[in-house]
């Protein structure tokens, strides 16, 4: 597992926070580690790496969030919604910024799809599962694309 | 005459159109309480002012054929205002939108939140088809390029996010300053008005610095929407909503009045005691005080000065024909609340 790459992607993350957010990001998710060693057998940047770990490390953080608005309420319950609601609008926020407007599109329909799984009791483990599979089809698709280099954005 | 049709906006085209996002997603198992639910919502009606912003913004453009684009910019625009409803009613355990239950009392809190980012992803996905069924075909730029348009405007909830943050955190936070408070109205509702005009204007092509006064104006106009609403809480009770007056000093919330009194040597004090296990009648006593000071007439001021900024915007774009409907919105938005003297009353 690359911990630097983690390190980076959760340190830029931390800087992209807007200031006064006070939101703090754990590294200690395996998910993370396995999503690091898949962007590693791709052709990509250091760059590129670090910014889809870090959409991916996004879409976590928002739906665990507002998965965990089960059996809280008052303060809890607030924080846990406008919590998701943040990491979610600061994906968008991330891939806009990056230019990696071919995965923001491609994701439209998962991401929709793991909110229908989640009202359906899918556990969040399996919807986080099925995402990592799409972001692995992506880089296959784009590597096939490229004949082979499938570090190009936008 | 109601605000759409002094606007030419055909108000059952953009229903047809909400409803069209749902109705159209085949990945939505049938029968759904939750499909049920959106649509459901939808036909209970709504102002609609968000979408029809982005419309007039995008009757500022020179390209020609972007009306389907701006429709479903507009169209996603009213589905991330439904999506933020449904978490608000969680937030305040509210039991009633529309004269319906709310969504998570027809469900429970994790479906409703789950439902609303379902319906924020999925209006995106329907809005980012509107490249390819645009006659004529466009190319692989443009089509980036308009889905990053989608994105940003997904990526606004950072902003509003940011203001509920400061609200959650600074309740009976007497030491809040002007800035602060400008700052929170600008992200819980400025921010979002600008940027329905700033989306159509772009999306139909309008001149950059037309664009840039778009904004303005929406900035302005919510500045003063968000003042008046806020002056209006100490004003007059909201009976359709069963709030008394100065709900929001109740809720721990410092709006402007609040803050100008607190400038008041003789009130201020008063104020401070103040606390979330205070009586109803230490609220009472501090919402007169608060009424029979200045500081009512000095929050109208402030209202004022955004309303003039918001005309001399208007004046500025005098050269363009769609001038005329940013007069019909301001005047929708500085007399809605005042029924008895509005032209055009909110439905």
């Amino acid at each position: 597992m690359d911990k630097k790459l983690i390190e980076d992607a959760v340190e830029h993350l931390q800087r992209f926070i807007d200031p006064g957010v006070n939101l703090g990001i754990p590294i200690d998710d395996e998910g993370y580690g396995k999503m690091a060693n898949l962007l590693h057998s791709f052709e990509l940047t250091h760059a590129r790496k670090v910014t889809l770990l870090e959409s991916y490390m996004l879409l976590c953080l928002a739906v665990r969030c507002h998965q965990g608005t089960m059996a809280k309420e008052g303060y809890r319950l607030t924080r846990s919604i406008l919590d998701g609601d943040y990491w979610f609008g600061l994906y968008f926020r991330l891939l806009a910024q990056q230019n990696e407007l071919r995965l923001l599109a491609y994701l439209f329909p998962v991401i929709k799809n793991m909110q229908i799984q989640l009202m359906d009791g899918t556990s969040v483990t399996r919807v986080l599962s099925d995402l990592f599979f799409h972001f692995e089809r992506f880089l296959q698709e784009q590597e096939q694309k490229r004949g082979g280099n499938g570090d190009e954005a936008a | 005459m109601k605000l759409h049709e002094a606007l030419g906006v055909d108000l059952d085209l953009l229903n047809r159109r909400l409803i069209e996002v749902v109705e159209t997603d085949s990945a939505l198992p049938r029968p759904s309480v939750v499909a049920d639910s959106i649509v459901q919502l939808i036909k209970a009606g709504g102002k609609r002012l968000r979408p029809i912003m982005v419309m007039v913004g995008g009757r500022f453009g020179q390209r020609q054929g972007r009306e389907e684009h701006i429709i479903r910019l507009a169209v996603l625009m009213e589905y991330l205002h439904m999506a933020s409803l449904v978490h608000d009613d969680v937030i305040d355990q509210a039991n009633i939108r529309r004269n319906m239950p709310t969504l998570h009392r027809i469900t429970d809190v994790p479906t409703a939140v789950h439902a609303a980012n379902y319906m924020i992803v999925r209006a995106m996905e329907w809005a980012s088809e509107a490249v390819d069924v645009d006659a004529g075909g466009v190319d692989e730029a443009e089509r980036l390029n308009y889905t990053l348009r989608i994105a940003g405007m997904a990526s606004m909830a950072t902003q509003l996010c940011q203001g509920e943050y400061a609200q959650l955190e600074n309740k009976f936070n007497f030491a809040l300053t002007l800035d602060d408070y400008l700052e929170k109205t600008r992200q819980k509702t400025a921010f979002l008005m600008a940027a329905c005009f700033q989306v159509g204007a772009e999306a139909a092509g309008a001149h950059p610095q037309v664009v840039e006064e778009l904004a303005a104006f929406g900035d302005c106009l919510g500045m003063a929407f968000q003042i008046r609403d806020d002056i209006l809480d100490y004003i007059e009770p909201d009976r359709k909503m069963g709030k008394p007056t100065g709900s929001d000093l109740r809720n721990g919330h410092i709006t402007l009045p609040a803050y100008y009194a607190l400038q008041d040597n003789r009130i201020g004090p008063c104020l401070r005691s103040l606390n979330e296990h205070s009586s109803p009648s230490d609220f009472d006593h501090a919402v007169r005080l608060i009424q029979e000071s200045s500081a009512i007439e000095r929050s109208w001021e402030l209202y004022h000065t955004y309303v003039g900024q918001a005309r001399q915007i208007i004046d500025r774009l005098s050269f363009h024909p769609s001038s005329r409907d940013l007069n019909i919105l301001l005047h929708y938005f500085t007399q809605a609340s005042k029924p008895q003297t509005a032209i055009l009353q909110p439905q």
